[in-house]
């Protein structure tokens, strides 16, 4: 007992080091702190959205239609004469709840099922790969417009639509990463000194395996708001007039060829978040990489 | 204004085409064409004469099968009806002409209508066909129908028109019930048909109506090869009309439309009929006991008085639309054109201001459902700033075809509803579409919307009754609607038909879809 | 690491294939789940296909009526079991509500279109994505990892039907190159292609570049460089192999997305594929086809998984070991835990 406690004790203080230590090689890395702060500013104008935006999202002016960016309307106007300025920092809301939420619920859930199957292998690992062979051989948007059909479309029945496809991916890439993985020396080794197998995962496997992860769920957040904009496209998804961005994509598109601002300024932001996650995911998996510690 | 009066042109010129008789005069130019392509929004998926309906099929329909009569502009002719009389309250008796042959050389007789009304009957997948009660052959060429009740205004040609006849012989000789190879009494066979691309029909060049005088505008068969070029993606409509891929689509976007009017970007060999929809978009309230609507004029009337209906035209129709002044609209035969002039929920935010002051709304958000298609979304979102200007708070929930369907009977569902209907004949029929109760009853325990009056019910039913269908059982059902506000027409939409200029006069059927055969061509 | 010997390989072969077979039986259960996932979706899913058929204008009893014809006031027990019986008893996908064809008929007329959209993209994604993924890794932090990385950001970013509207634009209407829709030669496959190819290049080129990273950067890459190698040999004979797991995960996902994910693609360009045959089914609520199609994709996909966990197999001697030491590590692992 007293042995397991200050085996406990020690792997706590390593991990503390070791959280410091990503930060530091983190804030090292100038892209990824350039996407870190775009992402922040992001959040925060989502938030101050309400009181920020220079117009109602939704408020109509239909004397300026199709109004391009002038100083009056910063990104100009659209079909109903809605300021896109004051919609994109108000569906920024909308469009970064979705993509994160969906992306973090499939990707914890995806990691739980994939960490342990991984790791046992054998009797559990058959089993439940074929419940996730299930879910996954139902192509992902097909299952997502079934769903959002099912649901109907709103902004949670959206998110659930969004991931529950996510799922299998991540179990597949963490299984495959830990299946590699499992045989490496320091897993024995912290067998021999009889490491719980909880802990085994959390401390051990997962550090080593989650790099791919980690690169997965940053496009799995662009993806998803790209999803979401599909969906649109397909006529589901996020209710108007909440002006979530792939919505507004989508609405945008036949009105593309004249108004290009429309879809310019939607898309660019949709672009913007998937650009800044990307380097910050890319930061952060420098700086996670246990292999480059020496 | 330029362009309305074009596309008034049009529609007069079409009637024109369509009133047949008319027809010789273009027909002595040329006006034929030896192939013309049409642009479509989907696949025709199953051209069986009785499958159910679908987008793509509609568009096909007429090209290929006949029916026993036609209707243009309000008046009826035979096609393969020769002659049809009353005989008593629940009988008729119909005439056939006595040398019809199919697309494949099959005579048409009798026993071919029995066999195709009971077929389509029996597929349970025409609601108007329930009225038959029997389908006989009295002899050769004549068929006698009963039917169970007596029938109703329009309803004796709204029979005759659900049916496609086919040969009993060529159905047989069929592997796949015709949804591929379907061979009716017109001109045009199937030549080639790649699901989901592309059809393409053909002239047989043996059409059985030798006597032009008889061939009406959903029988001509002015083009001699007709493909239909399925484009799925609307803008996409707007590249192939451009790239002269097709010479005639439907399917434009709005916005692109005025591209190809006169001095636009793509008007070079190209031309527009705007042409009215015989839909209309209506609001409906929901008036079931727990409804706040049910005992709340004034909440009724101060939203109808908050609707700027030309305001919707503009932002969803490019002003091209109209503002209607009924639950239906003015392409009807028995609309009544003076109700254009009277009031009719003019906007008006005071008005409606005064109105919500002295209903009983207490500011909770209420529903308002829709059907997320294009127009209707954008209708919806208008609508819900609309009420917003006056204080009345309005959710949008916005459902798929099918969901909207479903959950419009169900009085939990919603408090308002958007919502588009149209009959293919008169105005009492798209009236029926909401306002009948002895349609809906079972399910809503009153009209579609919930509605328990017996008097409107009774103004109904008289305008309805063949016996009493008139200018005044008409005018009362409109004045009674307007007076109890359960709900309104607000706007009508638009057909966008972009054209080269190969076709000069553009044809359309009661649906309002093109019938390529009935165009007239310029050389 | 030690190349296993001709018996072991024999040894290694067998049990491939006995590997191989287990699958295959497995995918009968997993296909039975599908069968249920996507039955009960449908069921329950609002709106109804008996009023889709008879159109706007029908009324609630004509439209009870013909549920009652299609058999859709069945309990949900009884629905669902005679669906299975009928798919896996008597091989039957069942004929669509609409469209008077069986499903099996129509999923093997579209299969073509849709099959070589995704094989073209694949592939496109293989040549392209990886060598970007490759260069970047190589020159980590280098120009030329930026303008990769720049390139593969872009196509991550860049919603699909956005790109193809642009394509038409330019290809079809500007210059008139290419058929701006449609189906027919190989012309009319280049523009949907492009379009859908392109998120698919980007994240081969991400998940390459992060895994050859890794793999750049462990023990014995090093130790390949202390000996000498050559920067080639290390990177096509030691590094690319370690990091081809994760990469060939990546490719076969993407084929999995492609078969029934190219709806956009499909819509955008009119082409009838099964992803645009199983959508409008959804909205039509023509459950055989929705069923149908979806079965069809997932025994598809089970078998492309399939084939990528075989070559999982063969590229990772990891992996490879563990077909013959399962038990033993059972025992070991066990024995350890006490």
């Amino acid at each position: 007992m007293a042995n397991s406690a200050a085996v406990s004790v020690k792997v706590r203080k390593k991990k503390e080091s070791q959280f410091s230590l990503v930060m530091k090689r983190l804030s090292k890395n100038k892209l990824a702190m350039a996407g870190f702060v775009i992402i922040l500013i992001l959040f925060l104008l989502a938030i101050l959205s309400s009181w920020i935006m220079p117009y109602n999202y939704d408020e109509m002016n239909m004397a300026e239609r199709f109004a391009g960016p002038s100083l009056k309307h910063l990104c100009g106007t659209d079909e109903m004469g809605r300021d896109i300025f004051s919609r994109l920092l108000y569906g920024a809301r909308a469009s970064l709840s979705l993509g994160f939420l969906a992306t973090i619920i499939s990707t914890v859930i995806g990691m739980a099922i994939g960490s342990v199957v991984g790791y046992f292998g054998g009797m559990a690992d058959t089993v439940i790969m074929r419940l996730v062979d299930i879910l996954q051989a139902i192509p992902g948007i097909l299952l997502a417009i079934a769903i959002s059909a099912c649901l109907g479309s709103g902004f949670m029945n959206t998110v659930i639509a969004l991931s529950i496809g996510g799922i299998p991916m991540t179990v597949r890439l963490l299984r495959g990463s830990i299946m590699g993985v499992r045989k490496m020396e320091y897993l024995e080794a912290a067998q021999t000194i009889n490491c719980s197998v909880p802990r085994l995962i959390i401390k051990h496997i997962l550090p080593n395996s989650i790099s791919p992860i980690i690169v997965s769920v940053t496009m799995g957040i662009g993806n998803t708001i790209l999803m979401a904009a599909s969906l649109s496209y397909i006529g589901l998804g996020v209710q108007p007039p909440t002006p979530e961005w792939g919505a507004m994509l989508s609405a945008a598109r036949t009105y593309m060829r004249d108004y290009s601002h429309m879809v310019l300024f939607p898309g660019l932001a949709i672009a913007l978040v998937v650009l800044s996650l990307n380097m910050l995911g890319d930061g952060l998996r420098d700086a996670l990489d246990p292999k480059l510690k020496k | 204004m330029k362009k309305k009066l074009v596309a008034l042109m049009m529609v007069g010129c079409m009637v024109g085409t369509l009133a047949g008789g008319s027809m010789s005069v273009c027909a002595a130019g040329s006006g034929k064409t030896d192939t013309v392509t049409v642009g479509i929004l989907s696949d025709p998926e199953n051209m069986g004469p009785w499958s159910g309906m679908s987008q793509g099929r509609i568009a096909m329909l007429f090209s290929v099968y006949e029916y026993m009569i036609t209707r243009e502009d309000g008046q009826v002719y035979g096609v393969l009806a020769k002659n049809w009389e009353q005989v008593d309250a629940q009988t008729y008796k119909v005439e056939l002409y006595d040398y019809i042959h199919d697309a494949a050389g099959n005579p048409l007789t009798a026993s071919d209508i029995v066999f195709s009304f009971e077929s389509a009957i029996a597929t349970k997948n025409y609601g108007k066909l329930s009225v038959v009660e029997s389908v006989t052959a009295i002899d050769d060429y004549n068929v006698e129908f009963k039917f169970n009740k007596a029938l109703e205004i329009g309803e004796f040609e709204n029979v005759m028109l659900e049916c496609a006849i086919v040969t009993q012989a060529a159905y047989e000789a069929s592997k796949d019930q015709m949804a591929t190879t379907p061979v009716g009494t017109s001109a045009y066979l199937v030549e080639s048909y790649v699901p989901g691309s592309e059809l393409i029909l053909k002239d047989t060049g043996n059409y059985w109506q030798t006597d032009e005088s008889l061939v009406h505008g959903t029988s001509l068969h002015n083009a001699e090869e007709i493909k239909f070029s399925v484009i799925t993606e609307a803008s996409q409509h707007t590249v192939a009309l451009q790239t002269n891929a097709v010479d005639i689509s439907n399917g434009v976007p709005d916005t692109d439309v005025a591209k190809f009017n006169e001095g636009g970007e793509y008007s070079e060999g190209n031309a527009v009929s705007i042409i009215l929809d015989n839909l209309s978009f209506d609001i409906e309230y929901n008036m079931s006991d727990n409804s706040v609507f049910k005992d709340d004029k004034n909440l009724r009337l101060a939203m109808a008085y908050a609707i700027d209906k030309e305001g919707l035209n503009i932002g969803a129709f490019n002003g091209n639309g109209a503002a209607i002044k009924d639950f239906g609209n003015s392409s009807y035969p028995d609309y009544n054109p003076e109700w254009d002039n009277e009031e009719y929920f003019d906007y008006n935010v005071d008005t409606a201001k005064e109105y919500l002051a002295q209903s009983g709304y207490d500011g909770s958000a209420l529903t308002l459902m829709y059907t997320n298609t294009g127009a209707q979304e954008l209708l919806a979102q208008m609508l819900q700033a609309y009420w917003g200007q006056i204080g009345v708070n309005v959710e949008l929930l916005g459902y798929d075809q099918m969901m909207a369907q479903q959950e419009q009977y169900n009085p939990e569902a919603f408090d308002v509803l958007l919502k588009t209907t149209g009959s293919t004949d008169y105005i009492v029929n798209q009236w029926k579409l909401c306002w009948d109760a002895r349609d809906y009853q079972e399910v809503t325990g009153g009209t579609a919307n919930f509605v328990q009056d017996d008097e409107l019910q009774k103004l109904m039913e008289a305008c309805l009754n063949v016996e009493t269908y008139g200018p005044e059982t008409i005018d009362a059902v409109h004045d009674y609607l307007v007076e109890t506000c359960y709900g309104y027409g607000v706007v009508q939409g638009t057909i966008n038909i972009v054209h080269s200029e190969k076709i000069s006069d553009v044809a359309l059927d009661s649906r309002k879809q093109i019938l390529p055969g009935a165009c007239v061509y310029a050389e | 690491m030690r190349l296993p010997s001709f018996r072991e390989r024999k040894g290694v072969f067998i049990l491939m294939w006995k590997y191989i077979i287990k699958r295959l039986l497995w995918m009968i259960p997993v296909l039975l789940g599908i069968s249920i996932v996507i039955f009960t979706i449908m069921y329950f899913c609002p709106g109804d296909p008996a009023a889709s058929i008879l159109g706007n204008s029908a009324t609630p009893a004509a439209i009870a009526e013909k549920r009652a014809e299609m058999g859709l006031d069945q309990p949900y027990m009884v629905r669902l079991l005679s669906y299975l019986n009928q798919v896996f008893l008597h091989f039957d996908l069942g004929d669509s509500y609409f469209q008077n064809q069986s499903v099996m008929s129509g999923i093997l007329y579209r299969l073509p279109y849709t099959a070589t959209i995704a094989f073209i993209c694949i592939l496109l994604q293989i040549v392209i994505g990886t060598p970007l993924g490759i260069t970047a890794a190589v020159h980590q932090n280098g120009l030329a990892d930026r303008i990769c990385m720049v390139i593969a950001l872009a196509g991550v970013s860049i919603p699909g039907f956005w790109l193809a509207m642009m394509l038409v634009l330019f290809f079809a209407v500007k210059l008139g190159w290419l058929p701006p829709y449609g189906v027919g030669g190989l012309q009319y496959f280049i523009l949907p292609c492009v379009a859908n190819a392109f998120a698919g290049i980007a994240s081969q080129a991400r998940q390459t570049r992060s895994s050859m990273l890794e793999v750049i950067r462990s023990d014995y890459i090093v130790t390949a460089r202390a000996k000498g190698l050559s920067e080639r040999e290390i990177l096509y004979k030691h590094a690319l192999p370690n990091a081809l797991i994760p990469i060939i995960t990546v490719v076969g996902n993407g084929m999995g997305m492609m078969l029934g994910g190219t709806v956009v693609i499909e819509s955008v360009f009119s082409i009838p594929g099964i992803g645009m045959y199983t959508t409008s089914a959804i909205n039509n609520r023509d459950y055989p086809i929705v069923m149908g199609g979806v079965l069809f994709l997932g025994a598809l996909f089970s078998l492309i998984m399939l084939l990528v966990d075989v070559i999982y197999a063969y590229v990772d001697p990891r992996i490879k070991a563990q077909y013959e030491g399962q038990q033993k590590s059972w025992r070991r692992r066990k024995k350890a835990n006490g």
